[in-house]
């Protein structure tokens, strides 16, 4: 394949990482993952480190106080690696990213991958404090979630681009963990995105106060609209509702 | 021959339904600068004998709410609780504030409006609407 086909993902600058935690949340379900990652870039004051790069991205640069931004960028400290996207995400895409994710956890010496998002549930509405389940791709990471009582999911799909980055993290033996709180499906969730947050909080003893995204939890909703409807028309592309299928062999 | 008819309405609804998902999901923006509007997120689903509509409603008091049900249609107005602005939209227009949200629902079947009920918490609307049963029953011999 050509260099200029493949996902890249461009640097700044030259940076010394020591053993970085990973953190992708893309648009998926109640745009969970994103609006926890932007949250964590925020608090914990990430400074932006690049940008991926790739001839399937959909044609779109984003302007913010008359400076250019690519949509998909990269935000670092020394100890975390975090991926925000700000739109939603092609099929095509997804598979590229999820694989250079990974590639670029091993290459940096990552400690784990951790992807936040959501998990639809029919009753949100009536649940006050959304429930966090998690999917460790090794023995060792199960245990840190059981460590800190963060029940793990024993059956099911897992669909779109946490399913291929779980998957290359078995492939390159990279500790992978999906932490899925309770959410809406079609609607921005910031309630489930402050779950994952504090249960990412406790796994990686990294704290990330939730207080804000509470306070701007509505201000959100009303301007993730856009986002929400287009991830969601991408997630039914991507089988997303198979995930409430009951799988064949494990029955 | 009313069963023709029925049929062919109800394609209609499939083709009008296809034609506004298609036109929303790909072009129309969720905001009316002019009339200072805002489309809020909505989810239709056919439970059973039911058409179960869920609104996204961020920023809204219940008090605030006014819904209007037909038997194929439901529209739901809400004011926000003060005029959002934003500071930027899009690259020309600056500091636009909106201050309600307004959306018409197309329903995917024929509902009695007058036995719909609605309920509204942690800012969603969720509003049951019974279908319009116009089958008969078939005794199985």
């Amino acid at each position: 394949m050509r260099k200029d086909m493949e996902m890249q993902f461009v640097e700044y600058e030259k940076k010394e990482f020591k053993n970085p935690i990973i953190i992708a949340g893309l648009p998926d379900v109640g745009l969970v993952g994103a609006i926890a990652t932007v949250h964590l870039v925020r608090e914990l004051k990430l400074k932006e480190h690049g940008y991926a790069y790739y001839d399937l991205i959909p044609p779109v640069m984003l302007l913010h106080n008359g400076e250019i931004k690519a949509p998909i960028r990269i935000y670092a400290n020394e100890s975390i690696i975090a991926l925000i996207s700000e739109i939603a995400l092609p099929t095509q895409t997804i598979i590229a990213l999820s694989k250079k994710i990974v590639e670029w956890a091993k290459e940096k010496n990552g400690k784990y991958v951790i992807m936040l998002s959501g998990l639809g549930v029919p009753n949100r509405v009536d649940i006050e404090e959304p429930k966090v389940y998690g999917v460790a791709t090794t023995n060792e990471v199960k245990k840190l979630l059981e460590e800190h009582g963060i029940e793990s999911l024993q059956e099911g799909f897992i669909a779109g681009a946490n399913a291929l980055i779980l998957r290359e993290c078995i492939k390159l033996k990279i500790p992978g963990i999906l932490l899925l709180a309770e959410s809406f499906m079609e609607f921005p969730d910031p309630a489930a995105a402050a779950s994952t947050l504090k249960a990412f909080s406790k796994i990686s003893g990294i704290d990330v106060n939730v207080e804000k995204l509470m306070e701007k939890a509505e201000e959100i909703r009303l301007k993730a609209r856009e986002l929400m409807r287009r991830t969601q028309s991408q997630l039914k592309a991507m089988k997303k509702l198979q995930e409430s299928e009951v799988p064949l062999m494990y029955t | 021959m009313w069963k023709i008819f029925d049929e062919f309405e109800k394609m209609r609804r499939r083709l009008e339904r296809l034609f506004e998902e298609f036109y929303e999901e790909f072009e129309k923006p969720m905001w009316d600068y002019q009339s200072k509007c805002l489309e809020p997120l909505v989810s239709v689903k056919e439970i059973e004998d039911k058409v179960v509509v869920t609104i996204d409603l961020p920023c809204v008091d219940k008090n605030n709410i006014k819904i209007y049900a037909t038997e194929d249609t439901l529209t739901v107005e809400a004011t926000l609780k003060e005029a959002y602005r934003f500071e930027r939209l899009g690259v020309v227009r600056k500091e636009t504030s909106f201050e309600y949200f307004k959306k018409v629902i197309r329903l995917p079947a024929p509902v009695i409006p007058e036995k719909a009920k609605a309920r509204f918490k942690r800012g969603i609307l969720e509003v049951v609407l019974p279908k319009k049963i116009t089958g008969v029953e078939i005794k199985v011999e």
